[in-house]
């Protein structure tokens, strides 16, 4: 009898657990607080030194929207993103900046130089414009053959006083 | 005092000890068990079975498994060094592809007689061509039009087919799309840098010394992207199909070609037998320049095992014999 109650009381255990284990959902993350919205007049600028042109080595999984030339991304929302071949010198302007929060904002920038300009170095310039103001100028440059992708973080205060940190570049 | 205890003679202590330990013991046992019936009966466990992909050439089975990771078992047909061309597929072949989930060929006939598309056809497979989208060169064979297959030559024709490999693994298995579409655009940016090097080594040689003999015609892709001119004794094909093969005016036409543009030196290929290169080479008075990889990647270990691998081989050999 008792080798029947001790084998009764292991199936309990084992097969309480092992539907536990089955059963039991992903702990769920505590939702935060969303963060806040910052007020001023934002503007990022993007001035390439060369044209850039649609990668043709981009991922086509969404080909409906076709390769980029540029892409800009604000706390990795999508700001910008130009298909066609760009002027080089020439600015382009994005404003009001999308996405932009109180604290630190990370801005991401993509840019293509054209394959055929052969093994030169090439550079983006982005500056941050909050009220009119310039309160962030940065220039990146490419390794020849590749594509700029870089990023670097502003922080925004709820006073217009906001100032850019290095991201490790 | 009163002892409790078996006819055995046993203690009490050992007695429940006893008691606790054989059901355990059976249930591990019964446990092992349903394993190896579940296992004997095919039936492994959800969890880790992978999606099995089997593709047609190494080149293929590298792209995929770029993208991949290991997230899919990748198999491969063709074994390194071996030819598309002419392979007849086996009854372990025939195995592989009964085990997949998925299968990708090249197609434009790379596979002599489709050999890939009749594998996944017998075994009720589906199949995808990853050379889809790539604007074809044209070949002029003996009259009739043919698309020359040997896209993946350059790296921006490998972006459409690693493109095409991630469309078709994410229709597969949806969940790990994310993942692989994260793969492929690191690797597409290898492959952007890779033909931004490529460009660069060859800036080096003037353009008329910029002439490819090598065996087979394989190299008509990469001899446009980068600025060749080619010739190669033997067609599109090593195989049987039409325009492929050697004739004796391709081979005068080749000889001609080395001694009119005064060409240092001509190369074989891994996957082609290079005997009539030799020959060639001892008639035109020019010297091999080294071995180049064409229809099939290297054996593992060796420089030529990727993709990215084999390209740089191919170019640091060709710049060598030319300079």
């Amino acid at each position: 009898m008792r080798p029947i109650v001790a084998a009764l009381i292991w199936i309990v255990l084992v097969g309480g657990l092992t539907l536990y284990t089955h059963t039991r959902e992903p702990v769920k993350a505590s939702r935060s607080v969303g963060p806040q919205q910052v007020e001023g007049t934002f503007a990022l600028e993007i001035t390439p030194s060369f044209a850039a042109e649609p990668d043709p080595f981009a991922l086509r999984s969404d080909a409906d929207r076709g390769a980029p030339a540029l892409t800009i991304r604000v706390n990795g929302k999508e700001a910008l993103r130009v298909t066609d071949r760009t002027e080089p010198g020439r600015p382009i302007r994005v404003e009001p900046v999308p996405g932009l929060v109180q604290g630190e904002n990370e801005i991401y920038v993509e840019a293509n130089p054209p394959l055929s300009a052969g093994e030169g170095a090439y550079a983006v310039r982005v500056r941050f414009i909050r009220d009119g103001r310039t309160v962030t100028d940065r220039t990146f440059w490419s390794e020849p053959g590749s594509r700029i992708a870089e990023t670097f973080l502003v922080k925004t205060l709820a006073q217009p006083q906001p100032q850019e940190q290095g991201h490790g570049h | 005092m009163v002892r409790y205890g078996d006819r055995s003679g046993r203690e009490p202590r050992q007695i429940a000890l006893l008691d606790l330990w054989v059901p355990l013991l059976l249930a591990v046992i019964l446990l092992c068990a349903e394993s190896i019936f579940a296992q004997e009966n095919g039936e492994a466990p959800q969890r880790e079975r992978k999606p099995v992909i089997v593709c047609s050439t190494t080149q293929i089975a590298d792209f995929t498994r770029q993208v991949v990771g290991d997230r899919c078992e990748v198999r491969c047909i063709l074994a390194p060094g071996a030819d598309p061309h002419t392979y007849m597929p086996t009854p372990v072949d025939a195995r592989l592809t009964a085990r997949a989930d998925l299968c990708l060929e090249n197609g434009l006939h790379l596979e002599g007689k489709n050999w890939m598309a009749t594998l996944a056809k017998d075994a009720g497979k589906p199949i995808v061509t990853v050379a889809d989208g790539i604007t074809p060169i044209v070949l002029d064979a003996q009259g009739e039009k043919v698309n020359d297959p040997h896209a993946w030559l350059t790296p921006r024709n490998a972006a459409i087919y690693v493109n095409n490999i991630v469309k078709a693994v994410s229709q597969l298995d949806p969940a790990g799309k994310e993942q692989y579409e994260a793969r492929a655009k690191l690797y597409l940016q290898q492959l952007r840098v890779l033909d931004s090097w490529i460009r660069e080594q060859f800036n080096v040689i003037p353009i008329e010394k910029r002439v490819l003999v090598t065996s087979h015609d394989a190299f008509n892709y990469f001899a446009q992207e980068f600025g060749f001119k080619n010739a190669a004794p033997v067609g599109w094909s090593t195989g049987a199909e039409l325009g492929a093969g050697m004739t004796p005016e391709r081979r005068k036409q080749v000889v001609d070609s080395i001694r009119r543009f005064g060409v240092k030196a001509v190369f074989v290929e891994t996957s082609v037998n290079p005997k009539l290169v030799r020959e060639i080479a001892r008639d035109a008075g020019v010297r091999i320049g080294g071995q180049l990889y064409s229809d099939s990647m290297g054996e593992a270990g060796t420089a030529g095992e990727t993709y990215i691998g084999m390209m740089r081989e191919n170019v640091l050999t060709i710049l060598h014999g030319l300079k």
